[in-house]
């Protein structure tokens, strides 16, 4: 059986074919305007890596921000449900209790009992603080791609202070930090800690529990995992892929869709 | 005192700078505005003797210096300093003795204060933490539409009917604008859109106050019809617009400069004392 789940978020779209239990491709684009289009894109991606055709796809589930303004889906899921389904498929043997998921406009931390069931989630969706955006908008600040925060953050000796909490403020602030000559390292470091603080603000009103799996764009980098961890005083488990754990959870669930159906006929 | 004609006052905003040039009958004389620096003790230098010159003012008829903002204290130059709380409540007071809520919607700010009597503030609350409603998010707002900002306000006034805007936060927002454009909405109505909003936040501000009395704005924002006729709209009071709401700290500081015929304590008292005092007002009036 091959399902798939493409995951529209507000920054980047992503796919993820699962065939028989297992992920066999995945794809990731920016989002662009046009839905229809880009969500193809990343499927195509997906499939190509997969070695499969478009039309072997039984199933597709959309979720995300954007989950209903594309016509590639049959059916469409809130991202919240997507995102702990995948979380319960990948980590059903680490027991994960806490998932911390980042994405580029919005930040979700849910809390899930001992059978990977959610109980609660809290949502920072008002505010771009503490979001992806925050780090994408100030990496163009200091003129550094964002792919090189967390090395660079990792050579710093001491983090400078982030004292403002809008991001409208921070590039200011940001930009001021630069001109009195403090190191982008240490700059970045100090905007790991800013985001990480936010986050572990939010995840303390849920409830933090061991074992904690952090997903989401910015768990790729490393800066941001080590300033999360220090802050909450616990290591988290950061999976391989951590920006297609949402669309992998649309394409499991998919998949037991079809099964479901496939028994009550 | 000497005879020397003239006051300034510097407001070194987050983001532009004023001077405020006035006579000893608080009349403004000269002024000028230029976007903050990352070095504003030499922008505002540089700016004050612009506008002197101008004005063909020597700098020895300047008695007093007054700084305020938020970056006074680069201001190394100056007499004195103040916050922008005391120097915006002072010039609002001398050019409007009837206002009771004095709001100053500045570039990252935007203050609300209560007066109380004789020009002295009871109660101010300020947006610490958030950029939502201040100029900054108008600037960003006319950046994502491709609007000059002094063009937004009178653009927005065309509106026959504005759109909703839903994101509160400003990089947000811009997104929002921007999707919108794509969508081939009206730019006049999406500014009257955000003005609306704007107001409404402003609104909000004013009304936790607790009074009923007339508002005065003032702030770069204040230059701004768009958002000025919206808030007009929603104040449901009397809402007073100065013919500089830019320059009102800045005026509001040169008017604080010591004068003859006033007490030298009423006068030399420093920032910190100004609070202790407006504290006790509002204590002694909660026991009476």
């Amino acid at each position: 059986m091959i399902t798939a789940g493409v995951d529209l978020g507000s920054t980047y779209v992503k796919a993820s074919i699962v065939q028989d239990g297992k992920r066999v491709g995945f794809g990731v684009s920016p989002t662009g305007h046009n839905h229809d289009q880009t969500s193809r894109k990343v499927l195509d991606q997906a499939l190509e890596m997969a070695g499969l055709k478009f039309e072997q796809i039984e199933h597709i589930i959309s979720t995300g921000y954007g989950r209903r303004v594309t016509s590639l889906a049959q059916e469409s899921i809130s991202e919240i449900s997507a995102n702990a389904r995948g979380v319960q498929w990948l980590g059903s043997e680490i027991g994960v209790r806490t998932i911390i998921d980042i994405g580029g406009q919005d930040t979700k931390v849910i809390a899930m009992d001992d059978n990977l069931q959610m109980i609660n989630f809290a949502m920072n969706d008002k505010c771009a603080a503490g979001t992806g955006r925050f780090l994408e908008v100030l990496a163009k600040v200091l003129k550094v791609p964002l792919d090189q925060m967390g090395e660079m953050s990792l050579r710093s000796e001491q983090p400078v202070d982030i004292t403002t909490t809008c991001l409208v403020f921070a590039k200011s602030e940001v930009a001021n930090l630069i001109f009195q000559g403090n190191s982008k390292e240490d700059i970045i470091a100090g905007i790991h800690r800013a985001v990480a603080r936010r986050l572990v603000a939010m995840a303390k009103k849920v409830g933090v529990e061991n074992v904690v799996f952090f997903d989401g764009g910015p768990a790729r980098n490393i800066g941001m995992v080590r300033a999360m961890e220090k802050e909450l005083g616990m290591e988290m488990y950061v999976p391989d892929m951590p920006q297609i754990v949402t669309a992998t959870g649309a394409a499991i669930l998919a998949a037991e869709k079809l099964e479901e159906r496939s028994q009550s006929s | 005192m000497s005879g020397k004609p003239y006051d300034v006052g510097i407001d070194v905003g987050a983001i532009s700078t004023k001077v405020a040039v006035v006579d000893k009958e608080r009349r403004l004389v000269a002024h000028g505005v230029r976007l903050t620096t990352m070095e504003p003790g030499k922008l505002s230098r540089a700016l004050l003797d612009d506008v002197l010159s101008d004005a063909g003012i020597g700098g020895d008829e300047v008695q007093y210096i007054v700084a305020t903002g938020q970056g006074r204290r680069s201001v190394d130059f100056a007499n004195m300093a103040r916050t922008e709380i005391t120097a915006f409540s002072k010039g609002a007071y001398y050019l409007h003795h009837e206002s009771i809520i004095l709001v100053d919607i500045g570039g990252q700010g935007i203050r609300a204060m209560k007066r109380g009597e004789m020009g002295i503030i009871e109660d101010f609350r300020t947006n610490d933490k958030c950029s939502s409603g201040t100029g900054s998010f108008l600037d960003a707002m006319a950046t994502a539409l491709e609007v000059d900002i002094k063009d937004a306000g009178a653009l927005a006034v065309r509106s026959c009917g504005g759109e909703e805007v839903c994101a509160t936060c400003t990089v947000f927002a811009e997104s929002e604008v921007v999707s919108m454009i794509a969508k081939g909405k009206k730019k006049e109505d999406i500014l009257a859109g955000l003005d609306k909003m704007v107001a409404r936040k402003v609104n909000g501000l004013i009304n936790s106050m607790r009074s009923k009395g007339p508002v005065f704005i003032g702030g770069g924002v204040g230059e701004n019809i768009g958002v000025v006729e919206e808030l007009k709209a929603v104040a449901n009071r009397e809402v007073f617009i100065p013919e500089h709401p830019q320059l009102i700290g800045a005026m509001g500081a040169a008017f604080m400069a010591p004068r003859e015929h006033e007490g030298e304590e009423d006068v030399m008292r420093d920032e910190v004392n100004v609070k202790k005092r407006s504290f006790f007002d509002l204590f002694r009036k909660v026991r009476r």
